[in-house]
C-alpha cells in the first residue's frame, strides 16, 4: 500500500507542507507539555558545564603522555616506605638499648669485682710475661727477700715426707 | 552499551602484546561519557582531566587482570565513580569539612569557573543537587543528565533498580521542593 494514497479524494484540502512540518510542531507541543508539568526543571542535558576546545581530541595524546613517562620511569620502590620507618626506627631503637644497658654494665663494673682467684688464674696462664727486674720494681726495694720465707722454715721431715708423695721421675733431684 | 564492537574491543585489549592502537579506540569510544560522569560529580573541568586521565591509566594498567564478572562499560563508570568519590573525600577532608559543605562550596566556585555558563536556573538546579546525599546525587546525574538506563546505573552502582528508582524519585521531589522555594 502507498503511503501517498491512504486519503481517497473527497474534496477534503490540506494546508501545503502540513505534513512536512508536521513532526516539528508536535515535538515543540509534547515539550510545552511536559513543561507544564514540571515547569522548575531545566532542559535536560544542558548543564551549564563547557570543555575547553580541542580537549577531547587531545585528551588520548596525553594520556599516553603519562603512559609512557610511567613506563620509562620503571617500578620505583621507596625506600622511604611507612612499613619500612616503621621497621628502621625499631632496630634503631633496639640498638641504643642494647648499647645503652652495656654502657651502664660497664660503668657499675669496679675493681674491687674481680675475684682474685681469675687473677691468678690470668698469670699462671701466662697471659702476661714479666721479667724479674720488673717484679722487683713492682715489690719495691724495701722488701727484705731473706724474710719472706723465714716463718714458713721446713723441717726435714716435712720434706721427705713430701717427696715420697710425689712421683718424681726428675733425675735432678737427688735425696741424701 | 556493550555492543559487539566493544566486546572486540575487549578481547583485543586482553590478548594483543601491543594495544595502545586498541587503548586509543577505548579512549575515543568512552573518553565523552566518563568525562560527563566525573563532570557531574566534581563540577570543575581541571579536577576532572586530572581524575579521568588516572581512571583510563588505571584501565590501562588494569584491562588483563578484568575478569569479564561485569560489562566493560560498568567495569569503566565503576572506576570512574571511584576515582571521583575518592578525589571528593580527599578534598574534604584537606578542607577540614564535610562532604556536603564541600558540594556547597563546589558549587559557589562555579559561579566564577570560566567553563561554566549556565543561566540563573541551571545554577539553581545545581545547588539544588547539592543538597542531595550523595548516592541520591550520583543517582540524580546518571539518570537526568546522562540518561542512562536503571538496568545500567544498576550494575554500575551495583544497587537493584527497585532501590534506584526509590531514590531517583526522592531526588527528583526534593530537587522540584527546593526549586519552587523562593
Amino acid at each position: 500500500m502507498e503511503k501517498n494514497n491512504l486519503h481517497t479524494n473527497n474534496g477534503f484540502k490540506v494546508p501545503e507542507n502540513y505534513f512536512e512540518s508536521f513532526t516539528n510542531k508536535l515535538s515543540e507541543k509534547v515539550s510545552s507539555t511536559n513543561n507544564q508539568n514540571t515547569p522548575t526543571l531545566p532542559d535536560k542535558k544542558d548543564t551549564g558545564f563547557k570543555v575547553p576546545k580541542e580537549y577531547f581530541t587531545t585528551l588520548e595524546g596525553s594520556i599516553q603522555q603519562k603512559l609512557s613517562a610511567n613506563k620509562s620511569k620503571g617500578k620505583i620502590i621507596s625506600l622511604v616506605h611507612r612499613k619500612n620507618i616503621l621497621y628502621i626506627s625499631g632496630i634503631a631503637a633496639m640498638i641504643t638499648l642494647i648499647l645503652t644497658i652495656s654502657i651502664q654494665k660497664k660503668s657499675e663494673f669496679d675493681f674491687d669485682d674481680i675475684k682474685v682467684t681469675d687473677v691468678h688464674t690470668y698469670f699462671s696462664e701466662e697471659n702476661i710475661e714479666l721479667t724479674n727486674t720488673e717484679i722487683a720494681s713492682l715489690l719495691g726495694e724495701d722488701i727484705n727477700y731473706t724474710e719472706v720465707f723465714e716463718d714458713e722454715l721446713i723441717t726435714d721431715d716435712t720434706l721427705l715426707e713430701y717427696l715420697s708423695e710425689e712421683n718424681l721421675d726428675d733425675e735432678i733431684i737427688f735425696v741424701e | 552499551m556493550d555492543t559487539q564492537e566493544e566486546k572486540n574491543l575487549l578481547i583485543a585489549l586482553q590478548t594483543k602484546k601491543d594495544i595502545n592502537a586498541d587503548f586509543a579506540k577505548l579512549v575515543a569510544l568512552y573518553q565523552q561519557r566518563l568525562y560527563w560522569h566525573i563532570r557531574n560529580m566534581v563540577k570543575n573541568h581541571e579536577d576532572t582531566d586530572d581524575i579521568l586521565q588516572n581512571v583510563f591509566i588505571k584501565v590501562y594498567k588494569n584491562i588483563k587482570k578484568f575478569k569479564g564478572d561485569s560489562k566493560l562499560y560498568s567495569w569503566l563508570y565503576r572506576i570512574a565513580t571511584n576515582e571521583s568519590i575518592t578525589f571528593l573525600n580527599q578534598r574534604a577532608k584537606k578542607y577540614k569539612i564535610s562532604n556536603e559543605e564541600l558540594s556547597i562550596q563546589l558549587i559557589q566556585n562555579l559561579e566564577a569557573d570560566v567553563y561554566y555558563d549556565g543561566d540563573q536556573m541551571q545554577l539553581k538546579l545545581q545547588k539544588a543537587i547539592a543538597t542531595l546525599p550523595q548516592k541520591q546525587q550520583q543517582v540524580f546525574n546518571m539518570k537526568y543528565f546522562q540518561e542512562l538506563k536503571y538496568k545500567e546505573i544498576s550494575e554500575i552502582l551495583e544497587t537493584s533498580e527497585g532501590a534506584l528508582k526509590a531514590s531517583y524519585h526522592h531526588a527528583t521531589k526534593k530537587i522540584e521542593a527546593f526549586l519552587k522555594s523562593d
